[in-house]
Parts: C-alpha cells; sequence; structure tokens
C-alpha cells in the first residue's frame, strides 16, 4: 500500500471539512454539550440539593400549621391556625410559604401544601424536609428505636458530607464524558458516510478508480480523514473538560479507548456506505443503529461507555480491557475493508 | 396552488418508493422494532455504567456493585487512602474518605446506601412502628404579583380557589384512612397509603421520568426529518431543484415536499400515542415541535454546500433544539419558563387530561412564528444564485438583500427576528447563569448587545445595500425590535427573568435601539463592522447601567 498516496486522499477530505468550517460546527458543538452538561447538572443540583450548589437553604420559612402537633412544633417555628380555610387564605395572600396539617400521635399523617411553579417551593420543600427528618428522628428516640448516625472524616477531620455530592460527580463520568465520546464516534463516521456516499453519488469514485489507486487504498484513506478527525476531536474534548476544572486520570487511556470507540462506528459507517451507497438510507440506518445502541451501552458496565467513565475517574479496571478494545476495533475495520470493496 | 403542491408531494413519494424497496423498508421496520426493544430493556435494566466506580476497603459485607471491595486492614487501608489507591474506608457508624471528588461521592453513595440498609432492618425488626412519620405533599399553584420585595396580595380569585379549598379540606378529612399501599424505602409494601412517604423522600417536583418518556413521541419524527433534509440536499446537488424552480413556485416546491413527510411524522406522532395509550390530542403539543425541525432542516439544507456540511449543521443543531425543547421540561411545576416547552405542557395534559389555551399560545407561538419564518426564508433561497453561492454567511447576508428591498420591509424583519433572538438569549443565560455573578452578568449583557445589534444591524444593512433611506431603515428596525419585545412582555414569556433583557420598561428600550441604530447608520461609511462594534458597546454600557442600578 502507498502510504503517502492514500495520506494525500485523506488530508484532502479534511481540507474540504477546514475550507467548508464544518470543523467548527463540530467544535461548537463539542462546546455546548460541555457547558450544557453543566447547566443540566446544576438544574438537578439547584431542584434537589440547593445547599450544595450555593444556594443555603433558607434557616426561616413562614410555615402555617393546621392540628395539633407539639413535638414538630419544638422543632419548626410555625403560624397556629384553627382552621385550614384561614391557612390557605394566608397562603393564596402570599404570607405564608407552606402548610402543614398535622396531628401528632404515635404515628404522625402529616399533609403539606406548597406554592406550584415557585422558587420558593423548592427552598421551602428543603426546609420543611429537613425539619420532618429531624421529626421523624425525635418521635422514633420516643419510641426507643435505634437512630442511625453516620460520621465522615477526611485527612483526619471529622467532615459534615452534603447529601447529593455524587451527582454531580457521577453526572460527569457517568453521562458527560461518555457523552462526548460518542459525540466524537458519531461525528467520524457521519464524516465517513458523507465522503464515501459524495464520492458514489457524484460518480467522482468511478474517477478515483481509473487513477493508481486500489479500492483499498481509497477506502483506508477516507477511513483516516475519519479517524484523524476523531484524534483531533477526542484532546480537543478532553482539554475542554479540563479546563472546567475536572479531573481526567489516565489520558493516554481515555484517548485509546475514546479512538477504539470512533474506530468501532467508522465499521458500522463503512459497511453501510458500501452496501447502501447512497447518503440519505445509510445516514438514515445509521442513526436508527446508533439510538438503539446507545442507550443500551450505559446498562453494560463492560462497554466503551462504562470503561471510559471508570477509566477518567479512576475507577476499578484492567489494562487489559482498553487494549482489547484497540485490538478488536482495528481487527474488524481491517476485515471490512478487506471484504467489502467500495 | 395546491394542486401543484400535491403534485410535488407525489413526486417526492415516486421517488422515495424507488429508493425505499420492500425490502428496505422491512429492514427499516426491523431496526425500529429493535431499537424499541433495546430502549425498553435499558429502561427496565437500568443505568449500569456507574459499576466499579469506587474503590472501597471495609471488614463489612457490601452488596453493592458500584464498589469493589478491598480485603485490608484497618492500618493498610489508612496507607491506601493516603495514596488514593481507595476511596472509602467503611467502619462501623464511621467511614473515612481519601478526600478527592470521588471519595465523598463515594461516601455520600455509601450513606444512601447504608441508611437503606436501616431502614430495611428497622422494618423487619419493628414494622410500620419505625417509620412515625408519613407526609404527603401537595402543590398549589397561586398568583401573586411579581416583586422583587415581598409578595403583595392579590386575593384569592374568586370562588374557584374557596372551591380548591373546600376540596382539599375533604380530602383532609380522610386522612389516616387506610385507602392505598404505600411503599416503603426498602422497596416492601405496607397497608397504608401511596401518597404518603417517609420525610427523607421529599422531593421537588420534577418530571425527569415522564421527560424521557415524552421523548419517544419526538425520536421517530427526528428520523422522518432525517430523510426529508437528506433529500432536499440531494436534489440540490444534483440541481434537479432548479427543473422544479421554473415549473411552480419555490413555496410550492418547499410546501409540496414538507407536506409528505409531515404526514409521514404525524402517523408516527399517532401510532406511539396509541401504543402508550395516550390521547391522540398530543398531536397538538407535537405538532409545532416537529414543524419547526423541519422548518429548521429545509432552511439547513439549502444553505449547506454539501452533505458534510448539512451533517454538521444539522447535528449540531438537532442537539442544540432537542434541548431547547426538552430541558425546561424538566423544570415541570417548579418555574414559570418552564412553560416555554410545549412538551411541559404535553406531560401536564397526560396528568390531568386539561389544555390551558392562554399557555397553548404562549409555549406554540414561537415555534409556528420560527417555522413560518423559516420556510419563507427557504422559499426565497431557491435562487440559483444563493444555492450555489461560496458561504453560508454569504448566502444569508444575500438571503437578507433578497428580501428586504424598502424601508417597511426593515421593521417587519426586525420584529420577525424576536422569536429568534429570544431563543439565543435563551441559551446564553442557561450557558452563562452557571458562572460566578462578577463575570456571568457582565458576559451575559455583552452577549445580548451583540446578538441584538447584529441582528438590527444586518437589516439595516441590507435595505441600505438595496437604496432605502438608512436613517429611516434605522429607526424601522430599532421600532420593529421594540415592539417585538414588547410582544414578548405581553405573553409573560420570561415572566420573573425579563428583568435580566431590561425589556421591562418602556421608553428607555426605546431610545437606545433608536440610538444604537441611528448610531449604525451614521457610523456604515466607516464600514459594517466598526458601525456594529460601537453600537454594540453603547447598548452594554446602557444594559450594564440599568442592572448596576437594578442591583
Amino acid at each position: 500500500m502507498r502510504v503517502s498516496i492514500v495520506l494525500r486522499l485523506a488530508l484532502k477530505d479534511l481540507k474540504g471539512m477546514v475550507k467548508e468550517r464544518t470543523f467548527v460546527s463540530v467544535m461548537v458543538l463539542l462546546i455546548f454539550v460541555t457547558s450544557f452538561s453543566s447547566v443540566i447538572t446544576f438544574g438537578i443540583l439547584t431542584l434537589y440539593n440547593p445547599e450544595y450548589v450555593g444556594f443555603a437553604i433558607e434557616k426561616e420559612a413562614n410555615v402555617a400549621l393546621v392540628g395539633n402537633a407539639p413535638m414538630l412544633e419544638k422543632i419548626m417555628k410555625v403560624k397556629k391556625y384553627d382552621s385550614l380555610q384561614k391557612a390557605f387564605r394566608d397562603f393564596y395572600e402570599g404570607d405564608i410559604d407552606a402548610i402543614i396539617v398535622a396531628n401528632e400521635s404515635s404515628k404522625s399523617y402529616l399533609r403539606v401544601y406548597l406554592p406550584k411553579e415557585e422558587i420558593k417551593a423548592i427552598q421551602t420543600s428543603l426546609f420543611i424536609k429537613e425539619k420532618l427528618v429531624k421529626y421523624e428522628k425525635e418521635l422514633r428516640r420516643r419510641n426507643s428505636i435505634p437512630i442511625f448516625e453516620l460520621s465522615f472524616y477526611a485527612k483526619g477531620k471529622r467532615i459534615d458530607l452534603p447529601q447529593g455530592v455524587s451527582i454531580s460527580f457521577k453526572f460527569i463520568y457517568v453521562v458527560l464524558i461518555p457523552l462526548l465520546m460518542i459525540t466524537t464516534a458519531v461525528s467520524a463516521a457521519g464524516l465517513l458516510i458523507d465522503s464515501m456516499t459524495e464520492e458514489i453519488e457524484t460518480k467522482t469514485l468511478e474517477l478515483l478508480k481509473s487513477s493508481p489507486l486500489s479500492s483499498t487504498e481509497i477506502s483506508i484513506g477516507k477511513i483516516l480523514a475519519s479517524y484523524i478527525l476523531s484524534a483531533t476531536l477526542t484532546p480537543i474534548w478532553i482539554i475542554l473538560v479540563i479546563a472546567n476544572g475536572i479531573d481526567i486520570h489516565n489520558v493516554a487511556l481515555v484517548f485509546s479507548l475514546s479512538l477504539s470507540f470512533s474506530l468501532m462506528l467508522i465499521s458500522l459507517a463503512y459497511t453501510l456506505s458500501v452496501v447502501i451507497k447512497d447518503r440519505e438510507r445509510s445516514q438514515l440506518v445509521f442513526s436508527i443503529v446508533i439510538i438503539s445502541i446507545i442507550p443500551l451501552l450505559f446498562t453494560n458496565p463492560f462497554s466503551p461507555v462504562g470503561l471510559v467513565g471508570r477509566i477518567a475517574a479512576n475507577g476499578y479496571f484492567s489494562l487489559f480491557e482498553p487494549i482489547v478494545y484497540l485490538i478488536t476495533s482495528l481487527i474488524v475495520l481491517l476485515s471490512l475493508v478487506k471484504i467489502l470493496k467500495i | 396552488m395546491s394542486n401543484t403542491i400535491f403534485k410535488i408531494s407525489k413526486l417526492e413519494f415516486k421517488k422515495s418508493k424507488k429508493k425505499y424497496s420492500k425490502r428496505f423498508v422491512a429492514i427499516l421496520v426491523l431496526l425500529v422494532i429493535i431499537s424499541t426493544f433495546s430502549a425498553y430493556y435499558s429502561a427496565i435494566s437500568g443505568v449500569k455504567s456507574d459499576y466499579m466506580l469506587y474503590r472501597i476497603a471495609t471488614p463489612y459485607k457490601i452488596d453493592d456493585p458500584r464498589y469493589v471491595i478491598y480485603d485490608l486492614s484497618y492500618s493498610d487501608a489508612i496507607q491506601y487512602l493516603n495514596t488514593e489507591k481507595i476511596d472509602v474506608y467503611s467502619g462501623t457508624n464511621y467511614v473515612i474518605l481519601s478526600g478527592t471528588d470521588k471519595s465523598l461521592s463515594a461516601g455520600d453513595e455509601l450513606r444512601d446506601y447504608l441508611e437503606n440498609k436501616y431502614k430495611e432492618y428497622l422494618f423487619e425488626k419493628y414494622g410500620e412502628k419505625a417509620f412515625p412519620v408519613l407526609v404527603s405533599v401537595e402543590y398549589l399553584e397561586r398568583k401573586l404579583k411579581p416583586s422583587f420585595e415581598k409578595p403583595k396580595s392579590v386575593g384569592i380569585k374568586g370562588g374557584k380557589e374557596i372551591e380548591k379549598i373546600e376540596k382539599i379540606e375533604k380530602k383532609v378529612e380522610r386522612v389516616g384512612s387506610k385507602e392505598t399501599p404505600l411503599t416503603l424505602p426498602t422497596g416492601k409494601s405496607t397497608k397504608f397509603r401511596l401518597e404518603y412517604s417517609t420525610p427523607d423522600k421529599i422531593t421537588s417536583p420534577s418530571l425527569l421520568e415522564k421527560l424521557i418518556y415524552s421523548f419517544f413521541f419526538v425520536v421517530p419524527s427526528f428520523f422522518v426529518i432525517q430523510v426529508f433534509s437528506s433529500s432536499l440536499i440531494e436534489d440540490k446537488i444534483s440541481r434537479r431543484i432548479e427543473v422544479l424552480i421554473p415549473a411552480a413556485r419555490s413555496y410550492e416546491v418547499i410546501l409540496g415536499k414538507v407536506f409528505l413527510y409531515l404526514v409521514f411524522s404525524l402517523l408516527s406522532v399517532v401510532i406511539v400515542s396509541l401504543i402508550f395509550g395516550e390521547s391522540v390530542i398530543c398531536l397538538l403539543f407535537i405538532f409545532p415541535i416537529i414543524l419547526f425541525l423541519m422548518a429548521v432542516q429545509c432552511f439547513t439544507s439549502i444553505i449547506s454546500r454539501s452533505y458534510r456540511e448539512l451533517t454538521f449543521l444539522s447535528l449540531s443543531l438537532s442537539l442544540l433544539l432537542t434541548t431547547y425543547v426538552f430541558i425546561p421540561a424538566i423544570f415541570s411545576g417548579t418555574i414559570p419558563v418552564s412553560k416555554i416547552s410545549p412538551i411541559t405542557l404535553m406531560l401536564s395534559f397526560f396528568e390531568t387530561s386539561k389544555i390551558n389555551v392562554r399557555e397553548y399560545v404562549f409555549s406554540t407561538f414561537q415555534f409556528y412564528s420560527m417555522a413560518f419564518i423559516l420556510f419563507h426564508l427557504s422559499s426565497k433561497a431557491m435562487d440559483s444564485e444563493i444555492l450555489y453561492s461560496k458561504s453560508i454567511l454569504n448566502k444569508i447576508v444575500l438571503l437578507n438583500e433578497k428580501i428586504i428591498k424598502r424601508s417597511s420591509y426593515v421593521f417587519a424583519a426586525s420584529i420577525s427576528s424576536i422569536p429568534f433572538v429570544f431563543m439565543v438569549e435563551f441559551f446564553l443565560l442557561s450557558m452563562l447563569f452557571i458562572l460566578p455573578q462578577v463575570y456571568s452578568i457582565p458576559i451575559l449583557i455583552a452577549s445580548i448587545a451583540l446578538v441584538e445589534e447584529t441582528f438590527k444591524a444586518s437589516f439595516v444593512y441590507a435595505a441600505y445595500k438595496n437604496s432605502a433611506n438608512l436613517y429611516i431603515s434605522a429607526l424601522l428596525s430599532a421600532l420593529g425590535f421594540f415592539i417585538g419585545e414588547k410582544i414578548i412582555v405581553m405573553l409573560n414569556i420570561a415572566t420573573q427573568y425579563n428583568f435580566l433583557f431590561l425589556s421591562k420598561f418602556l421608553v428607555f428600550p426605546l431610545l437606545l435601539h433608536c440610538l444604537t441604530m441611528l448610531v449604525f447608520a451614521s457610523l456604515l461609511r466607516f464600514g459594517f463592522d466598526r458601525a456594529l462594534a460601537v453600537s454594540i458597546t453603547i447598548h452594554y454600557i446602557y444594559n450594564y447601567a440599568m442592572v448596576v442600578m437594578l442591583l
């Protein structure tokens, strides 16, 4: 195989991308995925744990109590009402933020009314949650039920571990990093389908074939362009993630696994474009197959999606795993090039 | 007219029939079935890609696949923690962490695991007595006057609210009756009611699961739209479209092509709703989304130069627009801005079977209007000079010049740009608010100034190129933009957030828009970029000063 000619063919495709500024839209895509993922994490955290993201839970909320609950009154400052109707009137006036209907006994059934579609509701619900957990603890204590207390220590000191701290960590390593790996691979595979089918549909492939290039060299040249795109995009998203203050461990292995995954999708794209031969149908089948595969990847801990998260987070993995993926993906791709002639 | 549209649809159908043989369609159906099964399997199986994420040393049994257990003595475990070889050591009622973010996460998840084990133990040993507090939460809508200070009363609105209270009171009387079963955190069912849970389970309302469910209604249309855009660019590249243009009007060509795929898309929504046993009325919510996505893809196909460019543009835009459509729905029931998405309303419809006409108009108007504008732009772009010009930017400039021929058109263009400006600003707001306030506000203000001035100035520039009166165009651009903004405020789209766009002040924004556009017009002779930079700077200074005064 004449390496220089294959390289020239790959560079021709890449030049086209640079000229059309297609590369810019892929970059925008990656930046968007990175930044918007932070928004989603932030949004979820704001809903479930505002204290953690810097919105301190209000020390006091205006809570109305309808009914009799002396122990609850000791735990939470409440405004007592003798009827629910009066409490509702003040609730709709905006004077109180929540209503608790309770009649304390050995088993208390509480009904809580909170405002809908108000940011205040998030704050108030968290305030009430905190107080009611305390209330539950007190009642358990009164009923002589053992209380569960767990202390956390780090660097020789006792620490207060915020609830929900795992949400953002897991979102980064279980969702964001795999998603960036998938986006890169889909972009590279999409490029291959386009460049292969464009040559077929515009009949320029016939011209290429009449040149001294063999079918295998043409295929490898096209695949190389997609592979170079993936090899360029992967370090970019790794840098973007690191620039966002996120640790990526074992960078070389993350890079290698991302490229292996791109090779897998490139193999699929190559098969589809050679077999189907037109862009419309190849891209359609590719999209449906990808939509089927992506959720499955998240359900298997040994898939590239699970593995990339574990490697990046320095979880448990064997060096053997990324190597197997790299070798297998290379063998599959080269076999396909050999079997399926363009 | 409709005859031509149907003829073009028929032609499109014939063309597709040639491509999509029975065998190929059978393969596609098979793939869709596999895809559905895959989604179903994934949903019931759950995320397992977090397995083996943490390393833990403990003398106790931890049967959680997220943890890889190391059998270490206490002293060895401490050494391993110091060198970050393990994340956590779990002893009796205490947990030692290595101090990294990962160890904090491992500790947080371990706490949940141990608390669940504790509850299982309590339930087995003490039964229901171990759960002395059971809570039921209900969210009620109230209308308070928007204010930055203490909420001012607007009173109880008529009999409706009173009725609601009475109904609730009746419900409250039933509290304590043992009707429906409750699932305790241990996963074991007891005899009491479903609505009640232990206090630690109180969460803010979020429709995350239902959001995923709503995804099924839109996803099949994505594929149909993909085929539509592919077919359109293929016609463009093979220059088939040039044959059609003289035979029919450009908008008839567009509508003819759109019609066929729109029917297929809507059919897919009907099928999905029948499969899930939901009302076909959900079409009302999905239709504007499909129409908008089709319009975007139509415009993208027409301005793209090659398959490659189309693939990447549509990949980026699909992701952006899916986010725009779906993400607000995550916050359903918590913040009013969630209602900008028809998906939020569809989810609410699934629960209540009610449609609020005002909310429907307010959430779908922007999608309908943007779809209409994009289809209009696409039909205007069906011109050899634009279709085959060099860059996308060049095409947009040419298109602007083709449409905005007189000063009065600047007004219409400016007012029509508002939904797009709103969408871009929504993204900016979402993406920048995570930065510290010191940076986020100035960057957001600068970005808003850049977006608004670029839109307004480009219309004025197009009119100027067509020899329209520059200063009148500038004033009309400002006026159109101002009126568009006011419509948004009247529709109450931005509710609590419109102070960030500074659109609630009546006269000042009009003066600002006029000033920036007049400055732009007078400096245009020094070049578009320079004139635009000055108008952006003025807009920025004004917005910054207003925000500083407000905060």
